[in-house]
C-alpha cells in the first residue's frame, strides 16, 4: 500500500495578512516543531504558501492528531509525492481515492510545473475515467464527496485526498502576550484557550488568600495548565500573596462592597504586573450576568481601575457553551474539584449586582492598599507550568 | 517549606517504624517464592506465611480464630459484613450496626441493605457518644443476624463496650458479632478479652505499619462468601498471591502496637489532657466533642466562629498536621455526620477540627501547637 510522504498544512487567515505574513509563517514553523520535537525523524520545510511536515516513514495518525491543537493550522492534507509522470500519476491517484470514503468525487489539478507535457485539463481528462473505471464512484463537480487534488510540480507531483481540519486562528505568539486571571474555576481555563487560538500567549496571574484557601488550589491549577501545555507549551504562573489586602477589605467595606473591592483590588495588582511582564492586556474568564461582579454596571466599576484594555473571552457566552469548550479542552473535570479558591470563600450573602463607583473608592480609602498592593508585587512566587 | 512539622493526625495514618520497613525489604530479598508453590522456596515461604498467623494469634491470645490478611481494613470490613451476611442471608435479614461507623462498614451496609434486601438498624450512641450494649440488645429482632460495632470512633475517639457487647450476645446465638478495632490495637485495647468477639478487623498503617495491608481475624467456625475468588488462598476466603514480606512486616507492627502499651497510654493521656484543658478554657472559640469514655489518641472539637477547614488550613501553613472532616466546599456544605450524631448544632457539625496523637509526639510539640493555635485565632477572621 502507498504511504504518505508528508503533510501539507494550510494556514488559516493568515494569507490575509500581506507582508505580516512571513512573520505569521517563521512562528507558525517553530511552534510546529517545537510541537512535534518528539516525533523522532519528523522533519520540516517551509515553503512560501504552505509548510510541509515530512513523515520520513512515522505514522500519520499521531502527527496529525497533535498537529489538530495548535493554533494557526486551516487543514492538514496527507500528500503523496511520485514522479512527474503520468503513468504514475494515474496508479497514485487511484490508489489514494480507494482509501477514502464517499460516494462522488472531483479531480482537481493545478499544474505549477509548466513544463509538464500535459496541462490541467488533459491530466483530469485521463485521471478520472480511471477511477470511474475501477471504482464505484461518480462525479460530482459541485459538492463532491471527495476532492482528488493533484498538484504537479517542478519537484514531482503531489496527490492527496485525505484532508483533516486544523484549530484555526493565528499562531501562538503573533498575536502578544496577555496577563491572564486565573481563578481555577470553568470559566478562567477557557478564556486562556480561546486567547491562545487566537495567537494570544498567556502568563498566569493567581490570588491566593490562605489560609482561606487551600494549598490544594494550587495543584489545581498546575493541572489545569498542564492541559493548556498542548496549545502553550510554557505558560508562567504568578502566585501572588492576597490574603492582607483580602483581610484589609473585610475589616474596612461593608459586606456588599467586598467582592467589588477585591476585584479592583485584583485588576491593580494585574495591570502592574502586566506592565512589568511586557503584556499590553490583561483577560479574565469574565462572563456578563454571571455573577454579581459579572453584571456591566460593576464591570464598569471594577474596570475603572486601570486603562489597560480587558479581553474578555467568554463575555458573551452561556454557561453551557463555556463547559463544552472546557470538555473540549479536558479541563472541566479538573475545574470542578471542590476546593476554596478566592472566589468562593467571604462570598457575602447579597454582593452587589449595581454597585456605586464613589462608594466604592470611599470604602477603599479606608486602608492604604497601594502599600498592601506593592507588598504583595514584590512576595509573587512564580512557577513555570511546561 | 522548610519549617519543623508536627504531625498530628495519626488516626488518618501513621508514620511507619524504621524496624518494620527494614523486616520488609529484607524479606522480599530473603522469602521471594510465591507461598503456594509446591517447590523448596515456595513451601519454605508458605512455612513463614502461616507462622506469622500463628505468632499474632498468639500475641492476641486467641485460641478459635483464625486470621485472613487483606488489603486493609476496609476490604477486612467488606469481607466480614457482606461475606457473613450474604453466607448465613437465609437465616435472616436483619442487621445492627452503628449511625457513625466507617464509611467502609457503612457503606457495606448500605450495599446490603439496597440490593439484597436486608433490613439495617443504625443504632445512634448515647449523649456520651457511646453505643452501649444495651441499646444493641434491645434493638435485636427475631431475624437479627449480625451485628457490626466498632471499637474505638475513628473521628471523636469514643470507646464502645465491645467486650460488654460480646458478652450480652452471646444469649443469641444467631447472631455474629464483628468490630472494626482499626482504632483500637496498640491505644485503647487493655485488657480486652478478643475470644469473645466473632470477627475484628485491624489495620498495620494505623499503628505505624505498612499501608496496604490489614488482618481479618475470625472465629474459625464462621464461614464467609469470598468477596475475591481465584487461587484459594487465605482459606478460600480471599484469594491472591499471598504477600509474605507485608505478613512479615505487620507481625512486627502488631508485636511493636502490644508492646509497652501501658507507659505510652498513660503518655498519650497525659499529652490530651493538655490540649483538653487549653481547648476547654476557650468556650466561645471551640466546643469540644468528648465522648466518655475516650481514647486520648483522638480528640476532636468544633470552631464555633471561624471555618473549622480554615483553621486547619492555617495550620497546615504553620506546620501543624490535623484534619477536618468538614467539606470545604461552601456551596456544598456537607459536615461530620459522627459529630451530627451527637447532636451537636449545624455550626459544631460543620467546623470540627481532630487532632490525633501518636506516642511519637512530644511536650514541646503539643505547646507549639496549641500556641501556634492560638496565634491563628488572632490573626484569621
Amino acid at each position: 500500500m502507498r504511504t504518505y510522504d508528508f503533510i501539507m498544512v494550510r494556514f488559516g487567515e493568515l494569507s490575509t495578512k500581506g507582508k505580516n505574513k512571513s512573520d505569521f509563517i517563521r512562528v507558525l514553523f517553530a511552534n510546529i516543531k517545537n510541537a512535534l520535537k518528539d516525533f523522532q525523524g519528523v522533519t520540516l520545510e517551509s515553503r512560501y504558501d504552505h509548510i510541509y511536515v515530512h513523515l520520513n516513514g512515522y505514522d500519520y495518525h499521531s502527527v496529525v492528531e497533535r498537529m489538530q491543537d495548535i493554533s494557526g493550522i486551516q487543514g492538514l492534507s496527507l500528500v503523496c509525492r511520485v514522479p512527474n509522470d503520468i503513468e504514475e500519476i494515474k496508479s497514485a491517484s487511484l490508489e489514494l481515492i480507494k482509501q477514502e470514503e464517499g460516494k462522488t468525487f472531483k479531480v482537481k489539478v493545478k499544474r505549477g510545473n509548466k513544463r509538464f507535457e500535459l496541462n490541467s485539463e488533459e491530466i483530469t481528462r485521463i485521471v478520472a475515467p480511471v477511477i470511474l473505471k475501477n471504482t464505484d464512484l461518480s462525479v460530482d463537480v459541485h459538492t463532491p464527496d471527495i476532492l482528488l487534488n493533484i498538484e504537479v510540480r517542478d519537484e514531482g507531483t503531489y496527490i492527496f485526498a485525505k484532508t483533516f481540519p486544523g484549530a484555526g486562528g493565528y499562531p501562538l505568539g503573533v498575536g502578544g502576550k496577555s496577563m491572564h486571571m486565573l481563578s481555577g474555576g470553568i470559566d478562567s481555563p477557557v478564556a486562556a484557550y480561546l486567547l491562545m487560538k487566537r495567537g494570544v500567549k498567556i502568563e498566569c496571574i493567581h490570588f491566593a488568600s490562605p489560609p482561606y484557601t487551600q494549598e490544594a488550589v494550587i495543584y489545581k491549577l498546575i493541572d489545569l495548565l498542564k492541559k493548556l501545555n498542548r496549545y502553550q507549551p510554557q505558560i508562567r504562573l504568578h502566585i501572588v500573596p492576597f490574603t492582607k489586602i483580602q483581610e484589609a477589605i473585610y475589616d474596612n467595606a461593608p459586606e456588599s462592597y467586598c467582592i467589588t473591592i477585591m476585584r479592583r483590588m485584583m485588576y491593580r495588582l494585574a495591570s502592574k504586573l502586566a506592565k512589568r511582564r511586557n503584556c499590553p492586556v490583561i483577560s479574565t474568564g469574565e462572563s456578563v450576568g454571571q455573577v454579581a461582579s459579572q453584571t456591566l454596571q460593576s464591570m464598569h466599576v471594577i474596570n475603572e481601575v486601570t486603562n489597560i484594555p480587558v479581553i474578555r473571552p467568554c463575555a458573551t457566552m452561556d454557561k453551557l457553551e463555556i463547559i463544552k469548550i472546557s470538555e473540549k479542552i479536558d479541563t472541566y473535570e479538573i475545574s470542578i474539584r471542590p476546593y476554596e479558591d478566592c472566589c468562593t470563600i467571604f462570598t457575602p450573602k447579597a454582593p452587589k449586582t449595581s454597585p456605586d463607583l464613589e462608594e466604592a473608592i470611599k470604602f477603599e480609602n479606608r486602608f492604604d492598599y497601594e502599600t498592601l498592593i506593592n507588598d504583595a508585587l514584590n512576595n509573587i512566587e512564580v512557577k513555570i507550568i511546561e | 517549606m522548610n519549617k519543623k512539622i508536627i504531625y498530628l493526625d495519626n488516626a488518618a495514618t501513621t508514620k511507619v517504624e524504621p524496624l518494620v520497613l527494614d523486616l520488609y525489604n529484607r524479606a522480599h530479598e530473603v522469602y521471594f517464592a510465591n507461598p503456594s508453590s509446591i517447590h523448596k522456596l515456595g513451601q519454605e515461604a508458605n512455612y513463614v506465611l502461616e507462622k506469622t498467623k500463628e505468632n499474632i494469634l498468639r500475641m492476641f491470645k486467641l485460641y478459635d480464630h483464625q486470621i485472613v490478611y487483606t488489603s486493609g481494613a476496609t476490604e477486612a470490613n467488606n469481607l466480614a459484613i457482606k461475606g457473613a451476611c450474604l453466607r448465613y442471608k437465609n437465616r435472616g435479614r436483619h442487621i445492627i450496626t452503628s449511625i457513625y461507623e466507617h464509611p467502609s462498614v457503612l457503606e457495606a451496609f448500605r450495599q446490603l441493605e439496597a440490593e439484597f434486601d436486608f433490613k439495617v438498624t443504625y443504632l445512634k450512641p448515647n449523649s456520651d457518644g457511646v453505643i452501649t450494649a444495651d441499646n444493641v440488645i434491645a434493638n435485636i429482632k427475631r431475624d437479627t443476624i449480625f451485628v457490626s460495632i466498632m471499637a474505638v470512633n475513628n473521628e471523636i475517639g469514643a470507646i464502645n463496650p465491645i467486650e460488654e457487647i460480646a458478652d450480652k450476645l452471646k444469649a443469641y446465638p444467631k447472631v455474629i458479632f464483628h468490630s472494626d478495632c482499626s482504632q483500637l490495637i496498640g491505644k485503647a485495647n487493655k485488657e480486652i478479652n478478643f475470644n469473645k468477639i466473632d470477627m475484628f478487623t485491624v489495620s498495620a498503617h494505623k499503628m505505624h505499619g505498612l499501608v496496604g495491608f490489614g488482618a481479618l481475624f475470625k472465629r474459625k467456625k464462621i464461614d464467609l462468601l469470598p468477596l475475591a475468588s481465584g487461587g484459594g488462598q487465605e482459606y478460600n476466603l480471599r484469594s491472591g498471591t499471598s504477600d509474605l514480606a507485608s505478613a512479615l512486616a505487620f507481625e512486627k507492627t502488631v508485636m511493636m502496637a502490644l508492646s509497652s502499651f501501658d507507659d505510652r497510654y498513660e503518655y498519650v493521656a497525659s499529652l490530651a489532657n493538655k490540649i483538653i484543658a487549653h481547648i476547654s478554657m476557650k468556650k466561645d472559640e471551640f466546643e469540644l466533642n468528648l465522648p466518655n469514655p475516650y481514647n486520648p489518641y483522638i480528640i476532636n472539637f468544633s470552631s464555633l466562629k471561624k471555618k473549622g477547614s480554615v483553621i486547619v488550613e492555617a495550620l497546615s501553613n504553620n506546620g501543624v498536621m490535623v484534619s477536618s472532616v468538614s467539606a470545604c466546599h461552601s456551596s456544598k456544605e456537607k459536615g461530620s455526620y459522627v459529630v451530627a450524631s451527637l447532636g451537636k448544632s449545624d455550626v459544631a457539625v460543620n467546623n470540627t477540627i481532630r487532632v490525633s496523637l501518636d506516642y511519637n509526639n512530644t511536650e514541646e510539640e503539643i505547646d507549639e501547637f496549641l500556641s501556634i493555635l492560638d496565634k491563628i485565632l488572632g490573626e484569621i477572621r
